[in-house]
């Protein structure tokens, strides 16, 4: 009796292929110890935050905080897509674009694990009584921020995750590509004073307020200022008295400029027509939000 | 002397991650120049991830072939090190071109950009295989994200890890001695 062998014809769906594709790479994304030490980093960086005092350290200080969180994602990114770009790949039961939207689609543990950190960040906060923000006289020991700025770490995970997979994409190099995120969000994150200007602040992916709005010279008695004013008094590098004002509208918007981004760098990651519609369309929701964003800026 | 060695050399060196960084820190470094502002804090991330880019540069890909032919791997290392670190330096030197007449310029030198680089050689020369070239490329980014995260209140650990600024030397000697003693062991 002669036995028969059934080969089975591959899938006409990609579905399954690029669903297994999701699980795998989401599994080593996890496994990457760049998100983990970028956590650790970011750790260490809150618990000096609160060591400095002047009228908005600690507010500006815990957003700037996921700067190394930022980088370790963009890194398992980078790998991630670094792997895909094997002469291997090429061969996948699944598109170009598939296996691109699925190991896009594999980051969503980091992007959850930001989504955690941040809560469990506004929890603490929320239970501690919140952070100083203003000098005497115009000062709160109980600084929140507000849900939209809350949010801006979470799209930046996501669009850390874009920016990461469209890297590997131009410069062909998981180790250019690595070197290069890192100055990103060392000058994004580390040197975020640089893009507090009107228009900056509008166009860097990490917008840190409170704004600081000149309300008079050096020499004004703080007095005459309305008593629900929070102020910023004159210092080593501010020659006047400031108002300090959080604008969640702004934030609002600069989330709307994020997923804008996030849109764009999906659509270089993504080598297809498809994928120029998505960053054409990133694109013109970027333009729009940082127009609105000039518009609502204090 | 001869340099023949010089073109098969040039090409096995992968150049990509020097050049997109060089290209970068010079891009933030014109920035600067037009704003009339320097980065603070961001020279030690210069100086890390151009030590990284320099390391990256660094694997031979035609190793495992050319190890039949009479120059050691250790001999055609050193002949990649001396193409790539003299560009390092010069890429160090215009990003920090218009520092010194910029508001808030530090009084960076080639030093500590040398130390984070030499630590970079020393772990990938020691690093057991697969992570040779991972482990050279991180150290650097580490030790420099390391020390632009340590507070003031750090205390004898802030010492440590900003061991690469304030005295790169004997950082520089040791690590040239590990990659010595690893290669003539």
């Amino acid at each position: 009796m002669s036995q028969t062998t059934t080969v089975r014809r591959p899938p006409k769906s990609t579905w399954a292929a690029s669903a297994a594709l999701v699980r795998v790479e989401a599994r080593r994304m996890v496994r990457h110890p760049a998100p983990w030490l970028g956590m650790l980093f970011s750790a260490w960086w809150v618990r000096n935050v609160t060591t400095v005092d002047w009228a908005s350290s600690s507010y500006e200080g815990f957003m700037t905080a996921v700067g190394p969180m930022l980088l370790g994602i963009s890194m398992a990114s980078i790998t991630s897509f670094g792997r895909g770009r094997t002469q291997l790949a090429e061969d996948a039961p699944t598109s170009t674009t598939a296996r691109a939207v699925a190991r896009l689609l594999a980051g969503w543990p980091l992007v959850l694990l930001m989504g955690l950190t941040v809560s469990a960040g506004a929890i603490h906060l929320r239970a501690t009584g919140g952070v100083r923000l203003g000098d005497e006289p115009g000062m709160t020991l109980h600084g929140h921020h507000s849900p939209p700025e809350l949010l801006q770490p979470v799209i930046l995970a996501l669009f850390a995750l874009a920016l990461g997979a469209a890297l590997v994409r131009l410069l062909r190099s998981q180790m250019a590509a690595h070197v290069v995120v890192f100055v990103f969000w060392g000058l994004v994150a580390g040197t975020y004073w640089m893009f507090q200007g009107h228009v900056a602040q509008t166009l860097t992916p990490l917008q840190v307020q409170p704004n600081l709005v000149p309300i008079g010279p050096p020499d004004t008695d703080p007095a005459l200022f309305p008593a629900d004013w929070l102020l910023s008094a004159p210092g080593e590098y501010q020659d006047h008295w400031a108002r300090l004002v959080v604008s969640p509208v702004l934030a609002a918007w600069h989330d709307v400029y994020l997923l804008g981004l996030v849109a764009l760098m999906a659509g270089i990651a993504v080598p297809t027509h498809r994928g120029r519609l998505v960053l054409a369309s990133g694109a013109l929701v970027a333009a729009g939000a940082v127009a609105m964003q000039l518009v609502v800026a204090p | 002397m001869s340099v023949v060695w010089l073109r098969p050399a040039t090409r096995t060196i992968q150049w990509r991650p020097l050049v997109a960084v060089g290209a970068l820190l010079c891009a933030t470094s014109a920035l600067a120049a037009g704003l009339g502002e320097w980065p603070v804090s961001m020279a030690g991330t210069a100086a890390g991830a151009l030590a990284a880019a320099t390391v990256a540069g660094l694997p031979d890909r035609a190793g495992e072939l050319l190890s039949a032919l009479p120059s050691s791997a250790a001999t055609r290392q050193l002949r990649r090190l001396a193409l790539v670190v003299p560009v390092a330096v010069l890429l160090w030197s215009v990003y920090l071109l218009p520092g010194p007449g910029l508001p808030g310029s530090p009084t960076w030198s080639l030093a500590p950009m040398l130390a984070l680089l030499m630590t970079g050689v020393a772990a990938f020369t020691i690093a057991p295989a697969p992570w040779t070239l991972p482990g050279g490329v991180a150290l650097p980014l580490i030790w420099a994200l390391a020390a632009r995260v340590a507070g003031p209140s750090d205390g004898p650990v802030a010492e440590v890890v900003l061991a690469w600024h304030h005295h790169p030397w004997p950082v520089i000697a040791a690590a040239l001695t590990i990659t010595l003693v690893r290669r003539l062991s």
